[in-house]
């Protein structure tokens, strides 16, 4: 105890000196434990893009090429499914409920994807988020579309506006289905899935604006005005994909199994979950590299506390003469120095973690907006044994003006009696 | 509306392997690689298995000689004790329902020349709120198995660990 307070009595000669020491600690912590909170969050979210879905089916491909073009709209294009085919898979008895997705067209380079109102009640995220509209509601009319949080933030829209679709991804040669203009019924809170960047409406309405299209042309002669389309037969013949609720999950396997022998089309049917898993993989590589960036942080951040500690030293050695002829064993001196170093480490993470609570706290709303990144408030799980690390490491790097100190104070009391 | 029949996981590998194999969910036949699905509701724990015909019994083809017969018939009551499934005991889980159906070893050979060993099994478990964790003992119990692909669905979403150089420790997402 005695220790204790002869060293907090010493750090407070030293206060500016300390204070930038702390907060060099300080700030590799707040680094270190934000990466890990960055990178934990990023996975989390991404793995549960589609959650309460429990099989995702398209055409046969492989899973991450199905999941990437229907849920991520990127990739290469897998092929269309049937609407006969899709009306089986509903008509299983296991099937509770099914979400058709329609892939193809764009405006100002975000993907439309045509599907049912459905859409909105059973695609959910995260631990069981639904969508929610931050103003307006699901389509209602043919010519209405829902659109993501980053459509609205980036291209300024509102509810009420109208928006031309074009037909495929854009591109100098755009054509366009000004014919059929949608009005924006909704906007869709920010999810930070790929739905943020999307804008949705019905399939009668995918149907519609082609209704006049023959191989990605608009045939001359055979024009459907907008109102035209709403009275002809708007059932589609195609879908990119579906979701698939179940009754119970325990059928999901045999129902999988089923549709991936379905004999009359060659389908996929993969869980949702085991295909982000998968990609994640893929991608996992960025991960690794998040890690050494946030162990790199770490050690500067220590030879910063271990080059502050060893430039004090320097105009501490009266101090450590006066301890020394009071009677302090140069045991003391080196313990004196590891308890310091270990103070200092212990005020800089706390300061750390509360730093990165409060920002997390403040940017939490802007991350997901502006990055789509949902930032949990709660520590990410592998974060107590990373500020163990830090602690170790902290005392450890007392250990070497310990020694130092040690080593001069012997020197100096040989000095002393000689 | 031509509903679709159901098929059981457990037939899907007596049909021949189509070029497309590798979409079907029990995976291509490989010898070495056994896959495990587990689908988890309320109190019930549904497990399908797959082991290749090898590696269950070394041999895929009708048992000639006693000693095949007895092969595998030791393979299936093996399988259907179960005892290569642990799940976390204060999950307090018991075996309702086993099922083990060797394809391939009867008289005439399937297509592909293939024989698998199927099993399934229903377990009912009191405190599902504490099934974190499983052990699949696979490898242990047919020493070839190199490899076991463990699907799993649960409240949580689907899954998938892959068990392999002696692990046998499967996480169960909650
Ligand atoms: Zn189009």
């Amino acid at each position: 105890m005695k220790l204790l307070s002869l060293t907090l009595k010493s750090l407070r000669q030293r206060k500016a000196g300390v204070a930038l020491t702390v907060f060099t600690v300080a700030l590799s912590v707040f680094l270190l434990l934000g990466v890990e909170r960055v990178r934990t969050d990023a996975r989390q979210g991404f793995a549960s893009t589609v959650s309460g879905t429990d099989l995702l089916v398209g055409a046969r491909s492989g899973p991450v090429t199905l999941l990437l073009y229907s849920i991520f709209h990127v990739g290469e294009a897998t092929n269309n499914i049937t609407w006969k085919s899709y009306q089986a898979i509903r008509a299983m008895p296991e099937v509770a409920w099914t979400v058709p997705l329609s892939l193809g067209d764009s405006h100002r380079g975000f993907r439309v994807t045509g599907t049912t109102a459905d859409f909105f009640t059973h695609y959910h995220y995260g631990r069981g988020n639904a969508l929610a509209f931050t103003s307006g509601k699901p389509f209602a009319d043919l010519y209405d579309a829902v659109i993501g949080a980053e459509v609205a933030r980036q291209l300024h829209y509102k509810v009420g506006d109208r928006i031309v679709l074009s037909h495929g991804l854009g591109g100098p040669n755009l054509a366009s289905h000004a014919d059929k203009p949608f009005r924006i019924s909704g906007v869709v809170a920010p999810t930070g899935t790929p739905v943020d960047a999307t804008i949705a409406v019905s399939l009668e309405a995918i149907e519609a604006i082609h209704v006049d299209w023959r191989s990605g042309m608009r045939l001359p002669g055979l024009e459907a005005s907008a109102d035209e389309a709403r009275r002809m037969d708007l059932t589609p013949k195609a879908i990119t994909a579906a979701l698939v609720g179940l009754h119970s999950r325990l059928s999901a396997f045999a129902v999988q199994g089923a549709i991936n022998d379905y004999d009359e089309e060659p389908l996929l049917a993969v869980l949702p979950g085991v295909a982000l898993g998968e990609l994640w993989h893929l991608i996992g590589t960025a991960e690794n590299a998040l890690r050494v960036v946030s162990g790199m942080v770490l050690l500067v951040g220590m030879s910063g506390m271990l080059t502050a500690l060893l430039g004090m030293l320097g105009e501490r050695r009266r101090e450590m003469a006066v301890l020394r002829a009071l009677g302090a064993s140069t045991r003391t001196v080196f313990s004196l120095l590891v308890m310091e170093s270990t103070l200092l480490t212990i005020a800089g993470m706390l300061a750390g973690v509360i730093l990165l609570d409060a920002t997390t706290a403040l940017a939490h709303d802007y991350l997901l907006a502006v990055a789509g990144l949902v930032i949990d408030e709660t520590p990410a799980p592998g974060e107590g044994v990373l500020l163990l690390v830090v602690l170790a490491l902290g005392s450890l790097a007392g250990c070497i003006p310990g020694w130092v100190a040690y080593r001069r104070s012997l020197a100096d009391g040989l000095q002393v009696r000689l | 509306m031509k509903a679709l029949p159901l098929v059981f996981p457990f037939l899907l590998a007596a049909l021949p392997i189509a070029a497309h194999a590798e979409a079907r969910q029990l995976g291509p036949h490989v010898h070495g690689q056994a896959s495990v699905n587990i689908a988890v509701e309320a109190s019930t724990m549904d497990v399908q298995v797959s082991l290749p015909g090898h590696d269950a019994v070394g041999f895929e083809h009708p048992p000639g000689t006693p000693a095949e017969q007895a092969a595998v018939d030791k393979a299936t009551a093996s399988l259907n004790a179960a005892a290569w499934l642990v799940p976390a005991p204060a999950a307090d889980c018991t075996l309702a329902l086993a099922r083990v159906s060797p394809h391939g070893f009867g008289g005439a050979t399937e297509a592909g020349g293939h024989a698998d060993f199927d099993a399934s099994y229903h377990f009912t478990c009191r405190r599902m709120d504490r099934l974190d964790q499983l052990d699949v003992r696979l490898a242990s119990a047919f020493p070839s198995v190199a490899k076991v692909v463990v699907s799993l669905i649960t409240a949580a979403g689907s899954s998938q660990q892959v068990l392999e150089g002696g692990v046998s420790h499967v996480g169960v997402p909650q």
